[in-house]
């Protein structure tokens, strides 16, 4: 690790300052958003709701509105346009406006910083702002005013990755500050029963979600759901994303999906984007109850196999990946939930087999035993 | 080691953990290992976790299970000392043992016992190894500006 956590007489003084920390590089960064924004060129602005929150998304520059909003297609809402927002986001693409980012080194001296993806993810000393940054982009979440900004240098060189998962890093705080956390899970359905596929990478997550879209069940998420605990200690699931990318093998196991691929305009990118909500509009859900956990393990029969297993297992399938792969660590709070989460629905082993259409057929028989 | 009349307790600033359906499930929250203990190790882990000492352990040991006292002993120390080694369990301060909700015998038998191990999972650990995690984000909830609360649709 880069640089080491707050000491705890820091952490101290950091927490209640926290909703009064101010930062004079957001500050350069919001000017210039600002006025990207009412320079009213190619403005796209549209209302989402995120986790069943409203969200508002302006976007400057049309490419890049298409890039950044059309994963979140299916969470589109723009009924009740004058209600206030849980979330404003705003982007522009300098290419298209003209407006560049601000000058001046946005680091503080007292920000955490460490190397992410492809950028740096910074996190301030009172933790009100979050900065993610590459060389071409930077986004950044101010907390307190529940607002992310994001300056493009150019919307065509955008990464598959931000086109897959728009805004990494920070829409998982702003989740997490709305008492929804976000898990490493897929998620389908039947009605309003869902499934949630829990593991490591490569357990089988996408394949078993992927699988039953194609199959006709519903779908919200291959790799990232918004865990919500209701007053009833239940839990609801939310689409994140619609999206995903596969690589061409994995592509060809979907023939479904195969027509709706968008490839990489990178040489070096080998996987597709596929776009969900548009692909299959009608099977994408924002939200359903998590009725069950299933925990896909490649298999070498031809069918696959559901048998029950222990919570235990379940909690040690979900915890660790979701836990250790959010951007901002783990809390002893966010693995009390987990387990709340493992304690309260049933889990079972998804054995795959060599055919994915059998996938489906597995996890139909794994709901009507919940019936 | 801690010595026999120590008290332990939970390593809450570095780890957390969970006991379901007789299982312990633990993870170090600062590197990604996580844990299991189950049976006769999972009754070890939540009298340690409470607070017990080795003594009080081995003794909630045997009761439940069909174990002499020394051997029961000789294996709580074992699996104590991995789970100090581990910075899952640390010393306490004058904390009073609580009651494990542990498996109990049926009836007036004891269950059958198998000696403690702890199972350790380092792949997540490993993969952080190269690219660790923030420092925790503390949850702070944040006042709305407006003084409502947050709209959902």
């Amino acid at each position: 690790m880069l640089t080491d956590a707050p000491s705890p007489a820091r952490a101290a003084t950091t927490e209640r300052s926290a909703t009064t920390e101010r930062s004079a590089a957001y500050e350069r960064a919001r000017a210039a958003c600002d006025e990207a924004m009412s320079a009213g060129v190619e403005l796209v602005e549209r209302r989402f709701a995120f986790a069943g929150r409203r969200v508002r998304m302006r976007v400057a520059g049309h490419e890049l509105a298409d890039h950044l909003m059309r994963p979140f297609a299916h969470l589109r809402d723009d009924g009740a346009r004058d209600e206030p927002v849980a979330l404003s986001i705003d982007v522009w693409d300098e290419r298209v406006v003209h407006v560049p980012y601000p000058p001046g080194d946005d680091r503080e001296p007292d920000e955490t910083r460490r190397p992410t993806g492809h950028g740096v993810l910074a996190l301030s000393a009172a933790t009100r702002y979050a900065r993610y940054d590459c060389n071409a982009w930077v986004t950044w979440l101010d907390r307190g005013a529940r607002r992310i900004i994001g300056w493009r240098a150019n919307a065509d060189r955008l990464s598959m990755h931000e086109r897959t998962r728009p805004l990494p890093f920070l829409l998982p705080v702003w989740y997490a500050d709305q008492g929804v956390q976000v898990i490493h899970a897929g998620l389908v359905a039947r009605e309003n029963d869902g499934v949630l596929f829990c593991g490591a990478n490569g357990a089988g997550k996408s394949t078993s979600s992927l699988a039953c879209l194609c199959a006709g069940l519903d779908f919200l998420s291959d790799d990232h759901v918004g865990l919500e605990a209701t007053r009833d200690d239940a839990f609801v699931g939310h689409s994140v994303f619609a999206s995903t990318r596969l690589e061409p093998d994995h592509l060809q196991r979907f023939p479904e999906l195969l027509p709706h691929a968008i490839p990489s305009p990178e040489w070096f990118e080998t996987k597709s984007l596929i776009l969900v909500a548009e692909a299959m509009p009608e099977r994408v859900r924002a939200s359903v109850s998590i009725r069950a956990i299933a925990l896909p393990v490649l298999g070498e029969a031809a069918s696959s196999r559901v048998r029950p297993v222990g919570r235990a297992a379940a909690l040690r399938a979900l915890a660790p990946s979701t836990l250790m792969q959010m951007p901002f660590g783990a809390t002893a709070d966010r693995f009390a939930e987990l387990a709340r989460l493992t304690a309260a629905v049933p889990a079972f082993q998804l054995e795959l087999g060599r055919d994915v259409r059998a996938i489906a057929p597995a996890v139909h028989e794994l709901l009507d035993g919940l019936a | 080691m801690p010595g026999s009349e120590d008290r332990l307790r939970a390593n809450d600033a570095e780890c957390a953990a969970k006991v379901l359906d007789g299982e312990a499930v633990i993870i170090n929250l600062l590197n990604g290992t996580y844990y299991s203990l189950d049976k006769a190790g999972a009754v070890v882990w939540e009298l340690a976790a409470s607070g017990g000492t080795v003594s009080e352990i081995a003794g909630g040991v045997s009761a439940r299970y069909d174990v002499d006292a020394s051997r029961a002993r000789q294996d709580v120390e074992r699996l104590v000392a991995e789970l100090v080694a581990e910075r899952l369990l640390v010393p306490a301060n004058g904390a009073a043992a609580s009651t494990a909700d542990a498996p109990s015998a049926s009836g007036n038998g004891r269950l059958p016992y198998e000696a403690p191990m702890l199972t350790t999972y380092r792949d997540m650990a490993d993969l952080l190894a190269l690219d660790p995690p923030m420092p925790r984000l503390e949850d702070i909830v944040w006042d709305d500006p407006s003084g409502s609360s947050t709209p959902k649709s």
